[in-house]
């Protein structure tokens, strides 16, 4: 038997919104963490680009 | 006996029982290697606070002189009242559960372990830890419908997060006395993950999904990439959610000594024998929380069969994220990885990767199960700071 004492329009809003915060603060971590990733990505290909003879020791050394 | 009082004049069935239950989980920790690391201590807490007259292990004396000899379910009021912790782990219990502080250390050794790679090489895994968070608050739904209230909803929900060291933060300051039942049913149930999650992941998939290839390699992270992510979760989601603020704090606190590269001293330590100590007193203090007289009560047994509801809507919402992007994708992934957005780390990514090898030898997931799984941890932690804010204005 569901209880009628609980206000499920209130328990609805608070799970909606609960469950909302959650995406968006792991959306916004998603969108900051690719950021980071492709302006690292960036500098490193503008580094190699800019020293070639740097990116083949960097190879040499990882091999 | 010999003028002394022996306990045998007190032993009821219930005590019994608790030790029968005691008596499963060590079995199932040693013989079976379900996370022995946390169902052995719990499960011996539990015998040890069952054996009758045992004041000296969880006692609290009240101002009147008297003695519980047990941690009763409304204990948060015993402290209140005045009463004073006179066994050794009801210290223990008192300040390091009491306060917060043991899930909060757990975290930072959980930080110092958790390799955040694989998910900042591919940021949309951070999806698949939002969507298994969908367990969270159908279990809260589904407790509200039992009769709960807010509170404890809130804390039976969080089960869904399969986050051991969350379920007690928040159970701690939402509905303390629920704290045996929904620490043991998280880490029960976290040990099950690979009975509970295969056939959901079976009956949400078809064999074709299963054996879709994903390579292994994913882009290489860079150092700077490792040591300001820490940072920047700890900054967003504290300014987003500030009641996971110390869940999240620890946890970026411990990884960030991990990957700093000038401390790995601190967390070499962190990871090992400081978070090992500390398991070993966060369990055995569950288990000793848990007393006859207030866990064989419908209450606390309601708890576990949500808890299992919750897990597996969990692992029902993460799957089924995964095929809905899918559906968006150009290189699909493997949706397989979406039941590992619970943040039972890392035993969600092995799974994963042992049903994916099956289906598809070719196939090894468990880099890319890695993203979600640390990521659900996140998720998790921050469902638990939003449960706080809603609880902060009832």
């Amino acid at each position: 038997m569901i209880p009628m004492t609980i206000n499920w329009g209130e328990a609805i809003s608070l799970a909606g919104k609960g469950f909302g915060t959650v995406f968006l603060v792991l959306i916004i971590l998603a969108a900051l963490t690719w950021l980071l990733g492709f302006a690292f990505q960036r500098a490193k290909r503008a580094k190699e680009k800019a020293n070639p003879a740097a990116k083949i020791e960097d190879t040499k050394a990882k091999r | 006996m010999f003028g002394i009082e022996a306990g045998f004049a007190y032993l009821t069935w219930q005590h019994l029982i608790m030790w029968g239950m005691g008596g499963i989980l060590i079995y199932l920790g040693i013989a079976k290697k379900w996370e022995p690391l946390l169902l052995v201590p719990i499960g011996f807490g539990i015998i040890l606070v069952n054996i009758p007259l045992g004041y000296h292990i969880m006692g609290f004396q009240m101002p009147d002189g008297t003695v519980v000899d047990y941690l009763p379910p409304t204990w948060s009021e015993l402290i209140e009242q005045g009463g004073k912790p006179v066994g050794f782990l009801s210290r223990i219990f008192r300040y390091g559960f009491g306060w917060g502080l043991i899930p909060l250390f757990i975290f930072i050794g959980i930080g110092a372990m958790t390799d955040f790679g694989p998910l900042i090489a591919r940021p949309i895994y951070f999806l698949l830890g939002a969507a298994a968070q969908f367990g969270v608050y159908a279990a809260f739904f589904m407790a509200l419908a039992l009769g709960f209230n807010i509170p404890e909803a809130c804390s039976i929900g969080i089960i869904g997060g399969a986050d051991g060291p969350t379920t007690v933060y928040l159970t701690t300051m939402l509905s303390p006395w629920l704290l045996g039942a929904t620490a043991i049913a998280a880490y029960t149930y976290m040990a099950m993950v690979p009975l509970i999650q295969p056939p959901i992941i079976r009956a949400l998939t078809s064999a074709k999904e299963r054996k879709i290839y994903m390579p292994p390699r994913l882009r290489e992270v860079s150092k700077a990439e490792e040591i300001i992510f820490p940072i920047m979760v700890m900054v967003v989601v504290g300014l987003l959610v500030p009641e996971a603020l110390p869940i999240v704090g620890c946890f970026m606190l411990g990884n960030l000594l991990r990957v700093s590269g000038v401390t790995d001293r601190l967390g070499a330590t962190m990871a090992g024998a400081f978070v090992d100590i500390i398991t070993v007193f966060l369990g055995v203090c569950v288990g000793a929380y848990v007393a006859a007289t207030s866990f064989l009560l419908p209450k606390p047994l309601m708890v576990f069969g949500l808890g299992l509801l919750a897990f597996a809507f969990a692992t029902m919402g993460g799957v089924l994220f995964a095929k809905l992007m899918n559906l968006f994708l150009k290189s699909k992934i493997n949706p397989m990885i979406g039941a590992a957005g619970v943040s039972a780390v890392p035993m969600a990514a092995r799974v994963v990767q042992t049903m994916g090898v099956k289906a598809n030898p070719r196939n090894f997931l468990l880099m890319h199960a890695m993203g979600p799984n640390a990521a659900g941890v996140i998720g998790t932690a921050s469902a638990a700071g939003v449960f706080l804010t809603i609880a902060a204005g009832l």
